[in-house]
């Protein structure tokens, strides 16, 4: 599904090169559940936002679903991760005008999904993740972990091929990471290629690959 | 999709209300000016057209050639008009008017009124309708009189006027043969009492309306629907030399629908006022969305988190762009009611100043709705442009990551925003100083004669004949101090002409030259300064007959050397210069003294009466001055005015338009104070962290408001540097068409700036002493 070769990502200021990413050579296939780790500043979130197309890699290859994505223009390159990839981020991010209900509308308002069936899959969802009681409640109403919930709700409500999370149990407590984590592997076995980013060793300890980085290397083990 | 737009904008403004606040009412104040300006300017575009015949109605003014000088007349002879109609196929019908001043009297009511003697096609060229009578038969006898309604009430109260007879001058009897509506405000022709124009001629002489000369009436044509204008103003053009050979006088057609913007001479008139309200009100509404700009941009941090995930779950940019437009719009459309609500409270106060009685016609007039709604999507469009555009352009990650820190060309623009609602405030308020002391200059400007305690009557019926009696009757009471006469007021004499002529005169020069009738003790009165030879007294009275008095404009046009004892030929006659007085002003400060010549003519008809009274026991002098004129003249009330109070109203449309600007000003300097409070409490937000910090490691409150006040100060500054040459500019050009014009001083200058920086400091200070006031572990906890 994803090959990476040679990715390397750096920021110039002036003559000097900051590396972030140093060569990485990656191959992920279709319902993998994978782990990137490292300690703060190895570049495991550039990472991830490069294969979340949110960013571009300074050198190197990258192709998505046999597509080269590199030579793809930005209209385009945004359509593929719409229709294929979902986020996860450390802090939530949710539309804090927005209830818990609109919060999961407005993914599927972007893909022009018509209201009858915006209204199934949004309580599909809502059952699915067991917050239908908390469908008109804002974000600030929410403890963190449900709205992480939420926030992965959103991220798999227009049923992504792969999920890109980034220190998704972060400011969350141990209770609820470990539920999370759960939510994780349920998916994955539905079929849902997961990546994650985290310096947690007990989330590692659900994906079934890692990958360690360290100063933009990436390397066998920390 | 635009629901979920709906409810975050909704929401958001109903947390932030303080924001959302200032931002409404700043654009709704915009709004509503814009609209009232609005209103007034399609008002004065809207002037004569109530005329059904409007497109085909003309006025005829002359060219009036004076030497090598070529001047614009709105008079023409009296002949005229009818040779129109008679002579030129194209033109259908013609009327002429004139003015005149009477005393009516009807029962007890007794008043000196303003009347326009007319031609019967007056009344079938314009549509004025009629309350009672027939307006096509209402002037067809001579001793008719026409009355509009507010006249009719004024003599008849309500009893019907019809039939009923009105005396003039207490010789004449007049006929109410019609009643009409009251001419609408937006009518360049204004009368309400109408005679036929052969009562002109009654009150004159008998050859009065026939000559080729006088230029004391006004000319209308009605053309043929098919005749092109220009081609008829061509052949009209010869006509008054065709009868009087040695006239200057060329007549030509001017569109009557084009009279009240445009003047006949295509300087001045009303075009000039509209377009420079029409630019006010885009500066102000300018304005008010540089306000919204402005907050907008600087909420963005909370937005910027919204944007970026947008991005990451799907939206393209041109999606956040119409997102961010939408709310703008919907803000505006907000801000037109609130806009719509404070035009209803402002409307009144805004008539009393400009002189109208505008409304808004919702119901009557579909493209006012039209506009009004154009004006809040172009509003909502302009302002919102710059957020959406700034918006939309964000990386997701940056932004999501919280490393988006405000780059220097946002927060450049910012800048360059609120200077410029400064440089335009600013503007503003020198505009409105210097129209005011203009106005106050020549209101109180020395004309060259002393217009203080100075009591003036017209003379009506024997009062002019017994001057005599009645000057020496006036002089035994010793509060009343100097007694002349004159044909005019200072503040106006028209009567001129040309065609002088003097030994060694430049063939090229035909000046215009004012002619007025004096008594003798005029320069005493006056307390004029004699220059040159003597002025008229009663020795010279018998040998008055062909001799003048010049002022000194006119004695230097004759050359070097005293014209005492030189002659002035006009017309047929030849008179001797006796005098030269001072020059002073006898119109109004608009224009240049010009030369004038005084005659002691007793036979001359209409005169004035001056009295210089003492200050002491002014009403018991009056009172004094009121007995003797019941005794001399009893059919008629005492009238009597003081000259001053005359110089209060000559310049009455300066004083309105310093009015006007100056509450245009202070609206602008509130509307920027408002986009200023906005943006000092956000940057003030901004920087809690910093100020906090700032406040361990021991800056004062003092260091910390002076702080957060520098960057405003600089801008205003930077403000005023900008705004000053520009001010100087404008308000040169608007004293250009004053000939006396005062000195442009660096305190009107001073005084803006000041203003501007004091504002400045008191609006900022709030949130700068707020925010210094603050507990530092509060603002540093929030980390």
């Amino acid at each position: 599904m994803i090959q990476l070769s040679d990715i390397t990502k750096y920021y110039k200021s002036g003559s000097i090169n900051t590396y972030v990413l140093r060569r990485i050579n990656l191959d992920i296939k279709e319902g993998e559940h994978i782990c990137i780790m490292g300690p703060s500043g190895a570049g495991k979130s550039t990472l991830l936002n490069i294969i979340g197309m949110l960013d571009d890699a300074s050198e190197g290859g990258y192709s998505f679903l046999d597509n080269d994505v590199h030579s793809m223009k930005e209209k385009q390159r945004s359509q593929l991760y719409k229709d294929y990839i979902g986020f996860v981020f450390q802090s939530y991010h949710l539309i804090d005008e927005l209830t818990v209900y609109e919060n999961l509308e407005t993914p599927l308002l972007y893909k022009k999904i018509k209201s009858s069936q915006r209204k199934s899959m949004v309580c599909d969802t809502l059952d699915r993740f067991q917050i239908v009681g908390k469908k008109d409640l804002f974000p600030s109403q929410l403890s963190g972990g449900q709205q992480q919930l939420v926030g992965i709700a959103r991220a798999i409500i227009a049923e992504p091929k792969l999920i890109l999370a980034d220190e998704p149990t972060g400011n969350l407590h141990s209770e609820e990471g470990k539920k999370i984590m759960e939510m994780f592997t349920r998916l994955n076995e539905e079929g849902v290629t997961i990546i994650q980013a985290t310096h947690s060793e007990r989330n590692a300890s659900y994906s079934k690959r890692i990958i360690y980085l360290k100063d933009g290397w990436q390397v066998d083990s920390l | 999709m635009f629901k979920n737009y709906l409810k975050v904008t909704l929401r958001n403004n109903v947390r932030q209300k303080g924001y959302s606040l200032i931002n409404l009412a700043g654009l709704a104040i915009g709004m509503a000016c814009c609209i009232m300006i609005m209103l007034w300017v399609q008002y004065e575009f809207s002037f004569d057209r109530f005329n059904e015949n409007i497109d085909n109605l003309y006025f005829v003014p002359t060219h009036q050639q004076y030497g090598d000088q070529k001047e614009i007349g709105s008079g023409s002879p009296p002949a005229l008009g009818p040779a129109l109609k008679e002579d030129f196929p194209e033109i259908v019908n013609s009327a002429r008017l004139t003015v005149a001043t009477v005393w009516l009297k009807y029962g007890d009511k007794h008043f000196q009124e303003g009347i326009m003697p007319v031609d019967p096609s007056f009344l079938v060229m314009m549509s004025l309708p009629a309350v009672a009578g027939d307006t096509r038969t209402a002037l067809s006898e001579p001793y008719s009189i026409v009355l509009t309604r507010e006249m009719a009430e004024k003599y008849f109260g309500t009893e019907d006027p019809m039939g009923k007879t009105l005396i003039v001058d207490n010789k004449y009897n007049l006929t109410v043969t019609a009643v009409l509506e009251n001419v609408p405000s937006n009518s360049s022709i204004r009368f309400n009492i109408l005679v036929p124009m052969s009562f002109d001629g009654v009150l004159f002489f008998e050859n009065y309306i026939q000559t080729w000369f006088n230029c004391s009436f006004y000319t209308l044509a009605q053309l043929h629907e098919d005749a092109d204008y220009h081609d008829v103003s061509d052949k009209i053009a010869g006509r008054i030399k065709q009868a009087l050979p040695e006239s200057n006088l060329e007549p030509f057609l001017y569109p009557l629908k084009n009279l009240h913007l445009y003047s006949i001479s295509g300087k001045g008139g009303h075009i000039e006022n509209v377009r420079f309200f029409i630019l006010i009100a885009l500066v102000i509404l300018l304005i008010a969305c540089f306000n919204f700009m402005n907050l907008a941009t600087a909420r963005f941090s909370k937005r910027a988190k919204e944007v970026g995930l947008r991005k990451v779950i799907g939206a393209k940019k041109s999606e956040i762009i119409i997102q961010f437009l939408s709310e703008s719009i919907l803000f505006s459309l907000t801000a037109l009611v609130l806009a719509l609500v404070l035009v209803e409270i402002m409307l009144p106060v805004f008539n009393g100043l400009a002189g109208t009685s505008l409304t808004m016609n919702y119901y009557s007039d579909p493209t006012l709705v039209l506009s009004l709604l154009g004006i809040a999507l172009v509003t909502g469009i302009v302002a919102g442009s710059y957020p959406a555009l700034f918006l939309s352009s964000f990386m997701p990650v940056r932004v999501l990551k919280g490393t988006l820190v405000e780059g220097k060309k946002g927060s450049w623009f910012r800048k360059i925003l609120v200077v410029s609602q400064f440089v335009l405030s600013i503007i503003l308020i020198i505009g409105t100083l210097v129209v005011y002391q203009q106005y106050g200059y020549m209101k109180d400007k020395n004309l060259g004669f002393d217009r203080e305690h100075l009591v003036y009557m017209p003379m009506m019926g024997s009062f002019g004949d017994n001057f005599e009696s009645v000057k020496s009757e006036l002089l035994q009471n010793p509060n009343i101090l100097n007694v002349t006469r004159a044909t005019h007021k200072p503040t106006g004499v028209y009567w001129n002409g040309s065609g002088w002529n003097w030994e060694g005169k430049d063939a090229g020069t035909n000046p215009l030259v004012t002619f007025m009738g004096v008594g003798l003790d005029y320069l005493e009165t006056f307390k004029i300064k004699l220059l040159q030879g003597e002025f008229y007294t009663r020795q010279l009275s018998g040998s008055a007959q062909y001799s003048v008095v010049i002022n000194k404009t006119f004695a230097d046009l004759m050359g070097s050397g005293s014209p005492v004892g030189k002659q002035l030929y006009h017309e047929e006659n030849s008179y001797t210069v006796i005098g030269v007085v001072d020059d002073f002003n006898f119109k109004p400060l608009y224009q240049q003294v010009e030369p004038l010549a005084m005659e002691f003519r007793p036979q001359f008809f209409q005169w004035f009466t001056f009295a210089r009274i003492s200050p002491e026991d002014m009403s018991g002098t009056i009172g004094y001055m009121e007995n003797m004129w019941k005794k001399f003249n009893p059919d008629y009330p005492f009238d009597y005015h003081f000259l001053d109070d005359d110089y209060d109203v000559l310049y009455h449309s300066e004083k309105q338009l310093g009015n006007i600007l100056r509450d245009f000003a202070i609206l602008a300097v509130f509307v920027s104070c408002l986009g200023l409070f906005g943006l000092a409490s956000y940057m003030a937000e901004q920087r809690t962290k910093e100020i906090g910090i700032r406040k361990v490691l021991g800056a004062t409150v003092a260091a910390i408001v002076q702080l957060l006040s520098r960057e405003f100060v600089i801008m205003v500054v930077v403000a005023n540097v900008i705004a000053w040459p520009l001010a100087y500019y404008v308000i040169n050009r608007w004293l250009e068409e004053f000939a006396y014009r005062m000195d442009i001083s660096w305190m009107d200058f001073m005084v803006a700036g000041a203003g501007a920086l004091v504002i400045t400091l008191l609006t900022v200070s709030y949130q700068a002493l707020k925010a210094a006031l603050t507990n530092p572990v509060k603002s540093l906890r929030h980390e």
